[in-house]
C-alpha cells in the first residue's frame, strides 16, 4: 500500500516538473495578426477575381456566339423550307470517281503507323505537361525570354 | 410563426461575464479589440488545448495561431448562445482534430528532443531521452514522457491539460466541454493507469 502511495506521490511530482508549455508573447500576436491581414487581403483578391477575364475565356464566347448564331440561322431557313415544302430529304447518291493510289507495303504501312503512334503520344504527352505546374513555369520563362 | 421567434437567452455563466467587455465590443463592431482582447486572455490557454491534442509544440503554436484567425473570420457569425472563450474552445477543439487527422500527423514523442533542442525553447513534457535528463537534473523520478505515451487517448489529454493548467479541473472542463465531475473521474482513472505503469517500469527496471 505505501509502496503505490509513494509511486503516485512521486508520478504527481514527476508530472508537476516535466508537463511544462512554452510561454507565449508578444511575436505570438504578431503572427496571428499577419495571418489575418494574409487572410483579408486573399478574400479580397478572391473578391476580384471574377472580374479579370482572360482573353482566351473571350476567344472562346465569342466564337461559341458566333457559331450559335449560325447553327440558329440554318435552322430558321431550313425550317422555313420545311414548312413550305420545299426541302427534298432524300440523301443523294454520290459517284466517287476510282483514284490512283500510291502502292503501299505493309512493312510500309506499319513502319507508317509506328511513327505516327509515337508522334501523337509524343506530342500527347507534351501537351498535357504544359498544363502541370513545371509546364506552367517552362511556359511563363519562355515567354519571359521571347 | 416560429421563424420570427428569437432564440432563448441563455442564463449569463461565468465564462460569459468575463467576456461580456468583449462581446460589447463585438456589438460595436470593433472585431480588433475583440481579438486582441481574446489573445490576451486566452493565448495561453489555446496553446494548452492545442499541444494536449496534436503533442507537438510547434505545431501546437500554428494550431493556436490557426484558431485564432478562424476565430477573426467567424466573430460576426457569433450568437452569444455560449461564452465567447467556450466558442473558441470549440473551433480550436476542431482545428486540432482535424489538422491530425488530415496529416496523421501524430507525432512520436523522441522527435520533440530534435525540435526543442534546435531551438532552446522549453522542453514540453520531455521526450523519451530528455524527459529522462530533465527528471534527473529536477531530481523527478519517472519518465512522463514516455509514461503518457502509453496512456490511452481521453485520459491522457485530461492529465496533460491538468498539469498544464495549474491542476485545475474546472479548467480542464472549460477547455474539454466536460462537465467537471468528469474530468475528475477521467483525472482519477488516467492517474491509476500511470501509477500502475510506473510500477510496471520499475518492477522491469
Amino acid at each position: 500500500m505505501n509502496r503505490k502511495l509513494d509511486i503516485e506521490t512521486a508520478l504527481d511530482r514527476s508530472l508537476r516538473k516535466q508537463v511544462v508549455s512554452p510561454r507565449l508573447d508578444g511575436r505570438f500576436d504578431a503572427a496571428v495578426w499577419a495571418r489575418v491581414e494574409a487572410a483579408v487581403q486573399r478574400a479580397s483578391n478572391a473578391g476580384l477575381a471574377p472580374a479579370v477575364v482572360p482573353k482566351s475565356a473571350r476567344w472562346l464566347l465569342v466564337s461559341n456566339a458566333i457559331g450559335g448564331a449560325v447553327a440558329l440561322a440554318l435552322v430558321l431557313y431550313f425550317g422555313a423550307q420545311w414548312f413550305v415544302g420545299g426541302v427534298d430529304a432524300s440523301v443523294p447518291t454520290l459517284s466517287v470517281p476510282r483514284l490512283p493510289v500510291p502502292d503501299v507495303s505493309a512493312r510500309m504501312m506499319a513502319e507508317i503507323v509506328s511513327i505516327a503512334t509515337w508522334a501523337v503520344t509524343v506530342g500527347s504527352l507534351a501537351f498535357a505537361l504544359m498544363f502541370t505546374s513545371i509546364g506552367r513555369r517552362l511556359r511563363s520563362e519562355f515567354r519571359q525570354i521571347l | 410563426m416560429n421563424s420570427g421567434a428569437r432564440p432563448p437567452i441563455p442564463t449569463p455563466t461565468a465564462a460569459m461575464e468575463r467576456d461580456a467587455d468583449l462581446v460589447a465590443a463585438l456589438a460595436r463592431g470593433d472585431r480588433h479589440a475583440v481579438l486582441e482582447g481574446l489573445m490576451a486572455r486566452y493565448r495561453q490557454k489555446v496553446m494548452h488545448l492545442a499541444l494536449s491534442i496534436v503533442r507537438d509544440p510547434a505545431l501546437a503554436e500554428d494550431m493556436a495561431q490557426t484558431t485564432f484567425v478562424k476565430v477573426w473570420q467567424a466573430l460576426p457569425k457569433f450568437d452569444g448562445r455560449a461564452a465567447l472563450s467556450t466558442w473558441m474552445y470549440t473551433i480550436a477543439r476542431n482545428t486540432c482534430l482535424t489538422a491530425i487527422t488530415r496529416e496523421k500527423r501524430m507525432v512520436p514523442l523522441e522527435d520533440f528532443a530534435e525540435a526543442a533542442d534546435d531551438d532552446g525553447d522549453p522542453m514540453v513534457f520531455g521526450t523519451a531521452q530528455a524527459g529522462i535528463e530533465s527528471a534527473n537534473q529536477a531530481g523527478a523520478e519517472y519518465d512522463v514522457a514516455r509514461l503518457l505515451e502509453q496512456l490511452p487517448e481521453p485520459y491522457r489529454r485530461v492529465v496533460v491539460l491538468f498539469y498544464l493548467e495549474d491542476r485545475s479541473c474546472e479548467e480542464v472542463g472549460e477547455l474539454l466541454s466536460m462537465p467537471t465531475g468528469t474530468v475528475k473521474a477521467l483525472l482519477h482513472r488516467g492517474r491509476k493507469k500511470l501509477a500502475a505503469l510506473a510500477g510496471e517500469l520499475e518492477t522491469v527496471s
